[in-house]
């Protein structure tokens, strides 16, 4: 990061703090709203902008997450971050159990069977009533705490400032690392990142899991008004759709857009550090060991050799 | 006779998503683009209908026509402004765009035509019944299915002998070269857009007598004519009308066998697990695409 962009961010942090203490109960509000609805944004960047899925039923792993906190710190009196930690778990379990299925569509495909598992999720949180209080939704759901303190609005607005910032160095990371290029590679061709040892279904599905995990943080604020199966409607003016495009893809703080074409998996290919193992497939990785080593040393003589081999064919 | 009486309401509502989805199809065919909005428009066709009919009292076939009219125009304004000049610069952000336009048009209908969901007059054709297999069916719930596969099966003659119909068809095949032939490919795509809305007004008039007419009559339905043109592969018309009559069924079925409750949760779970097993929908081919 620049030492432009790093003094612009410490600036943005230090106004957002001065707002969240100093503002009126409205400007905190629509603070913490800002920030869920970024890192919501931030987590379907993760799967459209490096990966290049479309998801419009994201509200549904909010809706998981919110749903675990509330039901555990209602019914079972757990703590509002035991139930915070754990909701991440089950919403990014969840996301890469909605990547089974989406693996293995594209395009409109995809599309449909995001919006059809956001209906199946609103739908269940309405009808079932015993867990999730139906049309009703939960009430008196703890806000989180510390040290036995209700740490209120503007904590929650703190806690939403600091989530922002993770999820933005958290997205910073990803994108610069191997996995960010792997799976722009997987984006950009799906065939030419298998044949360099990149395994698009783990990929996918990690990409799944994460935007999930994302989506499921903004069940930090958790009230009445945000608790019932309504707020889900697919395609009502929800933040989360909304929020998708209004960043570029694949950039996070509207930095470059980085698209390599087909030469994101070259790159990941030339890049110095090796293919992890954990990206790679076991199978592919022979397969590529095998190319690397032909191209290395004995393609290059092939052609002349054959050649010479046909001559000496014909001559007999 | 419960199970009947399903699956007679079920051929209507389904021809009806069958409709629509051609119109998702149409337009997906010749731009690869769909107005995601389709139940918007449907409700558009709808409310005019019932306005120029019931309010301003004009006779029933002007105000059809009309309201058809409007949709189709509509159908063009939503491909100006909410699908050209995303796709110009290649950008996927048409599909957001026609959600967006969708909610403004059903808010627009909100101010206007009111708050209250009001029911189309009682006529003719949904008094009037014959009996079939001991049940009572409305004249309309037999029209309903029989204009919605005409229709279908209207578009196909149409597109294999009209003028326009094979310009259609050649933009379909090769954009390039219909280019080079001298077909206007943004024309030809605006009349696909105007006969998707074109279809989604059809639909709306001719569900309007079976539900209540409101601004929000077309968002489920619209929907579920997506996950029909989804679940017939979006490339094949036939396809598509045969996914429309199944899913019809099913729901219809669902409905009738397990209560309304589940209805929703079970058939997009079924949609779901239908494209986890047959990724291309039921009748779409597989397609490669190559490095």
């Amino acid at each position: 990061m620049s030492a432009l962009k790093a003094a612009a961010a410490a600036i943005a942090i230090a106004i957002a703090c001065f707002l969240i203490s100093r503002g009126n109960n409205y400007q905190v509000f629509i603070i913490v709203t800002v920030g869920l609805t970024a890192i919501v944004g931030i987590g379907l960047n993760v799967l459209l902008g490096l990966n290049g899925q479309i998801s419009l039923g994201h509200v549904a792993f909010y809706a998981i997450g919110a749903y675990t906190v509330g039901i555990l710190t209602t019914n079972y009196e757990w703590s509002f971050w035991p139930a915070f930690i754990l909701s991440g778990v089950i919403t990014g379990l969840a996301g890469m159990l909605l990547a089974i299925p989406a693996l293995r569509v594209r395009g409109p495909y995809l599309a449909m069977v995001t919006i059809a598992f956001g209906f199946v999720v609103e739908q269940g949180a309405a009808e079932w009533e015993g867990l999730t209080g139906g049309w009703n939704g939960l009430s008196g759901v703890p806000g989180p705490s510390v040290f036995g303190t209700d740490i209120g609005e503007r904590g929650i607005a703190f806690l939403t400032l600091a989530l922002v910032v993770v999820a933005t160095a958290a997205f910073g990371w990803l994108s610069r690392s191997v996995w960010g290029n792997a799976m722009r590679a997987v984006r950009d061709s799906e065939s030419a990142s298998v044949s360099i040892g990149l395994d698009p279904t783990l990929i996918r599905t990690a990409a799944f899991g994460i935007s999930a995990v994302a989506a499921g943080w903004r069940c930090v604020r958790l009230d009445q008004q945000f608790h019932q199966p309504r707020i889900l409607s697919v395609l009502s003016v929800d933040p989360v759709p909304a929020g998708r495009d209004a960043g570029r893809r694949g950039s996070c703080v509207g930095s470059d857009r980085r698209r390599f074409g087909r030469g994101a998996a070259a790159r990941t290919a030339r890049d110095a550090r090796p293919i992890p193992a954990a990206v790679r497939r076991p199978a592919d990785a022979c397969r590529v060991a095998a190319c690397a080593d032909r191209l290395g040393r004995t393609d290059r003589r092939r052609p002349a050799r054959e050649a010479a081999r046909g001559r000496s064919e014909r001559a007999k | 006779m419960l199970i009947t009486t399903a699956i007679i309401s079920g051929l209507g509502l389904g021809s009806m998503y069958g409709l629509l989805a051609l119109g998702f199809h149409v337009t997906h065919a010749v731009s690869r683009t769909v107005n995601f909005a389709q139940g918007s428009t449907m409700m558009l066709g709808a409310v005019l209908c019932f306005t120029f009919w019931v309010t301003l009292k004009w006779p029933l076939p002007v105000a059809v026509v009309v309201a058809l009219a409007a949709c189709a125009l509509w159908g063009v304004i939503v491909e100006r402004v909410a699908v050209r000049p995303f796709v110009v610069r290649g950008s996927n952000s048409w599909l957001i765009a026609t959600v967006a336009l969708g909610i403004v048009l059903d808010n627009v209908v909100l101010f206007t035509f009111g708050k209250d969901p009001r029911g189309m007059p009682p006529g003719f054709l949904t008094t009037g019944a014959v009996t079939i297999a001991g049940v009572r069916v409305q004249y309309l719930q037999i029209l309903i299915p029989v204009i919605g596969l005409l229709l279908a099966a209207g578009l196909r003659v149409l597109f294999a002998t009209s003028r326009h119909g094979k310009a259609l068809l050649a933009v379909v095949q090769n954009k390039d070269a219909a280019r080079l032939m001298g077909i206007r490919v943004e024309r030809v795509i605006e009349i696909a857009f105007a006969l998707s809305g074109l279809l989604a007004g059809v639909a709306g008039i001719l569900v309007a007598p079976l539900f209540t007419i409101s601004s929000t009559m077309g968002t489920l339905f619209g929907i579920k004519a997506f996950a029909v043109a989804i679940l017939g592969g979006i490339e094949s018309a036939s396809g598509v009308v045969l996914a429309g009559l199944i899913y019809g069924v099913a729901e219809a079925l669902i409905t009738a066998l397990l209560g309304s409750t589940y209805t929703q949760i079970v058939t997009f779970a079924l949609v779901i697990l239908a494209l986890a097993v047959r990724p291309n929908g039921l009748f779409g081919r597989a397609q490669l695409r190559k490095v």
